[in-house]
């Protein structure tokens, strides 16, 4: 269906702590837990459109924004992909590359600008970390669900805020 | 307390050991909540996570006095109240629209019992992790379909999106 290498432009592998504390799933952990996903995190440019991954197909990395974005769609019944949402700076998609195999995709993940720079894990990679070092894997765990957490929090406020204000729907209220 | 035998019923906690099981029973409790209760309010902090046995319990939003939604209900062997363990607030009400067997997990209790099994730990927080992930997957499955059917890609379309991201 699409290309599955995306082409980076450039690939760098040396990340700066500070680099990772604008992502914001890590923001609040210690130095010491920021320190070992640091070894693991990787740092590549992209094109615009560049495909990520693919709904329903497995993700290798946790993507997170540095700079530009990542739009997710969905795949319609004629093949037509409808975007439903942007990540930007600071978030995180791809998360079922640290979750077992049978997980898969549940967007299509595309860069949304020229030079978009992501750091990426490789999620096996930080699945190891999980296994080796529990006390690390929880605060982790704990940061993703947080961050995922109050992104649907937010979505679902301004949902509310945007069916409720809608003509159609407001003549039933 | 709820008897071990009783939580290796559920299909959510199949991962766990009969020891984890066991130490997860001594902090857990089974709860007969009333039709119409509420059993947590949107926008507060929550200190237990919840686990549903059988009834119905749906997740409501106040828009106001007069106006509350049904955002979803909850099927039977699944948590609700996730939020509690990451220290966020929940983003809606949990009511009962039947009466409801619920067991409910203290997370106070629950860190004392992390604090000395950090496998146990470990384990609990990736079983949330995963279970966050198949809520998406089916939220996501149920608006495929809306969209894939004609009838329902006209205007509303772009409010519906703007949810699922």
């Amino acid at each position: 269906m699409f290309p599955l290498n995306p082409r980076k432009i450039r690939k760098n592998k040396m990340i700066d702590i500070k680099e990772l504390k604008t992502i914001n799933i890590f923001r609040e952990l210690k130095e010491d837990i920021l320190q070992k996903v640091v070894s693991i995190c990787t740092s590549n440019t992209y094109k615009s459109n560049e495909i990520l991954f693919e709904y329903e197909q497995p993700v290798n990395s946790l993507y997170m924004v540095l700079k530009g974005g990542i739009e997710l769609f969905l795949p319609l019944k004629n093949n037509n992909l409808i975007k439903v949402y942007e990540a930007k700076e600071g978030e995180t998609v791809g998360l079922s590359s640290i979750l077992p195999d049978e997980y898969v995709a549940t967007f299509t993940a595309k860069t949304s600008d020229n030079n978009t720079k992501l750091l990426e894990i490789d999620g096996t990679k930080l699945k190891e970390l999980f296994n080796k070092d529990k006390d690390a894997a929880v605060y982790i765990i704990k940061s993703i669900l947080k961050a995922y957490t109050l992104k649907k929090f937010r979505q679902t406020t301004l949902f509310i805020s945007t069916i409720t204000n809608h003509p159609e729907i407001k003549k039933f209220l | 307390m709820v008897k071990v035998d009783e939580l290796e019923q559920f299909e959510s906690l199949k991962v766990f050991s009969r020891q984890e099981l066991n130490e997860l029973s001594s902090i857990a409790k089974l709860y007969i909540f009333s039709k119409d209760k509420k059993i947590f309010e949107q926008n507060t902090y929550l200190e237990n996570i919840y686990l549903m046995v059988q009834g119905e319990i749906s997740l409501t939003f106040e828009v106001n006095k007069d106006i509350v939604l049904i955002l979803s209900n909850i099927r039977p062997g699944t948590f609700f109240g996730i939020s509690s363990i990451c220290g966020v607030k929940t983003a809606h009400n949990a009511y009962c629209s039947q009466a409801s067997e619920v067991i409910v997990f203290p997370v106070k209790g629950l860190e004392d019992i992390f604090s000395k099994d950090k496998n146990l730990a470990y384990k609990f927080h990736y079983e949330m992790l995963k279970f966050y992930h198949k809520v998406t997957q089916s939220r996501t499955k149920d608006i495929l379909k809306v969209l894939n059917k004609k009838e329902h890609t006209g205007e509303i379309l772009p409010t519906i999106v703007d949810f699922i991201g």
